[in-house]
């Protein structure tokens, strides 16, 4: 994939466009109430309309809430906890490495260390820790997310830092009298961010399928409030008689992260500096 | 254009390169007797590298020869398909690069890298590596490239690219990344080779010293045409193209005065979808007239043997 | 007269991962006066990037003094250091790595006087709009970004960088070697209008000896971290005391066939040796033509010879 702004890219930002804002505005497009139970309609089939109740485009789950206005709300929480974790992990891991990649010596040891031990725990184990001690809640899945992550950005910030810092134009700063916090924020940090919006990029589609998993296992958004991955949880019983519960919000979740995974390549495309040389 | 008797060693004749509808060689033509070194000089954007990677059709994916032909010793091999051409490859046409240490792969000894040029003997090997000056050659054969010097790698590749003893060795720029004094040393060897073994020298340099040091022939080149072309001697001590001239007159010298002002060229080379009609340098020309913008020189004869692209030639100091 | 730079027995040592440390720079002494250039050639491993590194504090000195307009470098402190970097400013060889991509041309050149609260605001963009014009640029030019200028316009304006403070010291690390020869001579044309403008002491690294000779007073030559030679210009360039000297000047192609051709040559044998394991005695003694037994065991003394200050054994006999 070039770098340039093909049809192929634009369809995929168009993609992800519709998503962002069916999920920020969710609240005001949904049909229903997201949980609001209609029990004489349960387990009904997409473009199931009834005189009282409405049209249920994709149908209903099993306790007869409508079907998308459950999914455009999980697309809002998966939104939610996606930017939010990747916020988190960004920020956290790219100031470790620009502080170990910059000074070296033992803050780098210390830091590369912390980053091995954290690589090695599984994400599952430490999700189901952390929701063991803190109890399951929308904070400690951010939480959760954010503390498992963040090595990924430091390894990136801290190579990248490593390979600028002896730069002849970070030198004339240091000549001009810049001290760290300048040179990190006004020259390192604005050379270094390409590479890091790649990682952030693919990122966020990992933690939309994180999150969707870990709702799956019970451990993240909690019932009644609708995820993906619940609704899909909820849905695994009911896959003979009720495929839409399980495969809409599938579909939903493998579309968005590949659009978001084909962006990231191409982003990666673009920061290339071999690429920027012409 | 050399006027000799036998067959040119190596002839182009209108060689044209383009990269999209964009030309960037155009017309660029020359030939070279067997054992004699011609250089190409120019500054970067002039299309000397591309002119000496279009000669052995290594040529980058996007550039294309979109006209001339290349006649290595009478024989056309502008056409010549791929299979046929690898062979001449190392055989009979060869190149060396500007960086050595990283034109040689750093996970092969130095001897497996010449043998790989030819298939030679371990012994043919050897005799090579000793002639090209490296000093005890059953040590350094064995050795990988990051065991050798700059200077070392470059023998080792001028070793590998005339084990097989090409009738043509493409140079391009083989001694700008090396100290001045192993330079010297290089150019030395380099014109010893030539004579001894009858190899003709195609030299791509943009250092003016160079070519006066073993070049007997120069063409220099401009936004990628050939500006002027003859006798080092006589090109140097009459130029006839006003870029030649104020060339030499900006390269700063041991015996100019000290602290003296030096000629400049004002102005940039100008990008290939920027080239007019009329001559490339007009812009930059303070001989350039109408008559210069509007119509592109063609190569005239000034003297035997020197030809230049200019309709103020005869002008020019 | 206080030099602007005094350097005395520096020795700067890198050290290696396995084995003995890096010699780079190895008991080198010199000084600089108030409006004078320093030319300082050598070849790769001579040490003189290591020297300039050194003398504008970028790099420790392991042992030896570095003065800068009076105040100490070696050892000094961070604030000293910090204080002494508006002295002494650096050009850079390679123009597309010297300036931050990612910040336009006037925040650049303004930066060492923003940093230091020298000037903020309009201020600040009056004198970025004049260091500008002082390198040949236009003040429009400041809300550009680097890649939107050729190499040499680049290199202007890390001069003008470079002149901010106003310092007493420029040092230019091989600031035309990665440029074009016709933009060489404008850039080169530029540095000599400028020292003379700004009355500022310069030191002028370079492998290239005509480029040396063009814009300076005095010329050392470096080998394998010593000091070979220091002489007035022209006594360098006409009467060459050392043989590394004379076998440089040979080596350097001149562009007349005519003179390349007859001229003399001094062939150096073998290659440079490495800076981690320099050769006993007079460092020069494996390839010099003229070695003598006693250039393997000693050291030469750094000694005046009448304008000239040379380190060879042989000089007595010349």
């Amino acid at each position: 994939m070039s770098g340039r702004l093909t049809p192929g890219i634009a369809a995929i930002l168009g993609l992800l466009a519709i998503y962002v804002l069916a999920a920020m505005f969710a609240p005001w497009i949904a049909p229903h109430d997201p949980l609001r139970q209609v029990l004489l309609l349960r387990l009904r089939p997409p473009l199931t309309s009834s005189p009282s109740a409405g049209l249920f485009l994709l149908g209903t789950d099993d306790v007869g809430r409508d079907l998308l206005s459950r999914i455009l709300e999980g697309a809002r929480a998966s939104l939610i906890v996606g930017a939010l974790s990747v916020s988190v992990s960004l920020l956290s891991g790219t100031i470790f490495g620009l502080l170990a990649g910059w000074f070296r010596g033992w803050t780098a040891v210390l830091v590369l260390r912390v980053v091995d031990v954290v690589l090695s725990v599984p994400a599952i184990l430490l999700a189901v820790l952390t929701v063991a001690v803190l109890g399951p809640s929308f904070t400690n899945l951010i939480l959760v997310l954010g503390l498992t992550r963040w090595p990924r950005y430091t390894r990136v910030a801290y190579a990248q830092t490593l390979q600028i810092a002896t730069l002849p134009y970070i030198r004339a700063a240091e000549m001009a009298g810049a001290r760290a916090p300048r040179i990190l924020l006004r020259h390192v940090l604005p050379n270094i961010a390409g590479p890091l919006m790649v990682v952030a990029t693919t990122e966020f589609g990992l933690m939309i399928l994180f999150e969707a998993g870990l709702s799956f296992l019970g451990l993240g958004i909690q019932p009644p409030n609708p995820s993906w991955g619940s609704i899909m949880s909820e849905g695994q019983n009911y896959v003979a008689r009720a495929w839409w519960m399980t495969v809409f919000p599938g579909i939903c979740l493998f579309g968005v992260v590949l659009c978001v995974n084909l962006l990231g390549d191409w982003l990666r495309d673009r920061v290339d500096p071999r690429a920027q040389s012409r | 254009m050399s006027g000799a008797a036998m067959t040119a060693a190596l002839a182009v004749t209108d060689l044209t390169l383009a990269i999209g509808g964009v030309s960037v060689v155009d017309a660029v033509g020359f030939s070279i007797a067997p054992g004699e070194v011609m250089a190409l000089v120019g500054e970067s954007g002039c299309g000397k590298s591309l002119t000496a990677q279009a000669l052995l059709r290594l040529l980058p994916r996007q550039v294309h020869q979109i006209g001339g032909r290349i006649l290595l010793g009478g024989e056309d091999i502008t056409a010549l398909p791929e299979r046929r051409m690898r062979r001449l490859r190392g055989s009979r046409l060869s190149m060396i690069f500007q960086e050595p240490q990283s034109a040689l792969d750093p996970l092969a000894t130095v001897g497996a890298q010449v043998c790989e040029a030819s298939r030679a003997s371990r012994n043919a090997v050897r005799r090579m590596l000793a002639e090209v000056g490296i000093a005890d050659p059953d040590r350094r054969i064995d050795q990988y490239p990051f065991e050798l010097s700059g200077g070392m790698c470059q023998r080792v590749m001028i070793a590998s690219a005339l084990i097989g003893g090409p009738a043509v060795l493409v140079a391009d720029e083989p001694t700008t990344a090396l100290d001045v004094t192993i330079q010297a040393q290089i150019l030395d060897l380099l014109r010893r080779l030539a004579a001894e073994r009858g190899t003709a020298i195609v030299l791509i340099t943009h250092d003016m010293g160079v070519v006066a040091d073993i070049a007997e022939r120069v063409a220099v080149m401009y936004a990628g045409r050939i500006a002027e072309i003859g006798k080092t001697e006589a090109v140097f001590a009459a130029p006839r193209h006003p870029y030649t001239s104020l060339l030499l007159a900006a390269i700063p010298r041991l015996s100019d005065a000290p602290k003296s002002r030096l000629a400049v060229i004002e102005g940039s080379v100008p990008a290939p979808s920027d080239y007019g009609a009329g001559c490339r340098f007009a812009g930059r020309c303070p001989l350039a007239d109408a008559r210069c913008v509007a119509e592109q020189p063609p190569l005239r004869t000034m003297e035997e043997g020197h030809l230049s692209a200019c309709w103020h030639a005869e002008r020019v100091a | 007269m206080t030099p602007v730079l005094a350097v005395e027995d520096l020795a700067v040592h890198f050290p290696a991962r396995h084995g003995p440390p890096v010699r780079a720079v190895d008991g080198v002494s010199f000084a600089i006066a108030p409006h004078e250039t320093l030319g300082l050639v050598g070849e790769s491993g001579c040490g003189k990037s290591t020297i300039s590194n050194a003398v504008v504090g970028l790099v420790a000195p392991t042992s030896g003094s570095v003065r800068v307009a009076g105040v100490e470098i070696a050892g000094a402190d961070r604030r000293t250091l910090r204080e002494m970097r508006a002295k002494a400013q650096m050009v850079f060889q390679d123009p597309a790595t010297s300036l931050n991509p990612r910040m336009t041309v006037g925040a650049a050149v303004g930066e060492p006087l923003l940093v230091r609260g020298v000037a903020r605001g309009a201020t600040l963009r009056d004198r970025v709009a004049s260091l500008l014009i002082e390198v040949g640029l236009r003040p429009e030019h400041a809300t550009r970004y680097p890649h939107q200028f050729s190499g040499g316009q680049r290199q202007r304006i890390v001069i003008a960088r470079a002149l901010a403070l106003r310092p007493a010291l420029l040092v230019c690390d091989e600031p035309v070697s990665a440029l074009d020869v016709s933009v060489r001579a404008q850039i080169l044309n530029l540095l000599v209008e400028l020292q003379a403008s700004h009355a500022m002491a310069c030191l002028f690294v370079s492998h290239d000896l005509a480029v040396v000779r063009h814009v300076c007073d005095r010329v050392a030559v470096m080998y394998l971290g010593h000091l070979a030679e220091l002489a007035p210009r022209e006594a360098l360039y006409t009467t060459p005391r050392h043989p590394y000297t004379r076998a440089l000047l040979a080596a350097v192609p001149e562009p007349d066939p005519a003179l390349q051709r007859t001229k003399l040559r001094v062939p150096l044998q073998g290659e440079i040796p490495s800076p981690a394991a320099p050769p006993p005695g007079c460092v020069f003694h494996t390839r010099c033509p003229i070695a003598i037994e006693k250039c393997r065991r000693e050291v030469p003394e750094w000694r005046p010879l009448g304008e000239t200050m040379v380190a060879c054994h042989r000089t007595e006999e010349a």
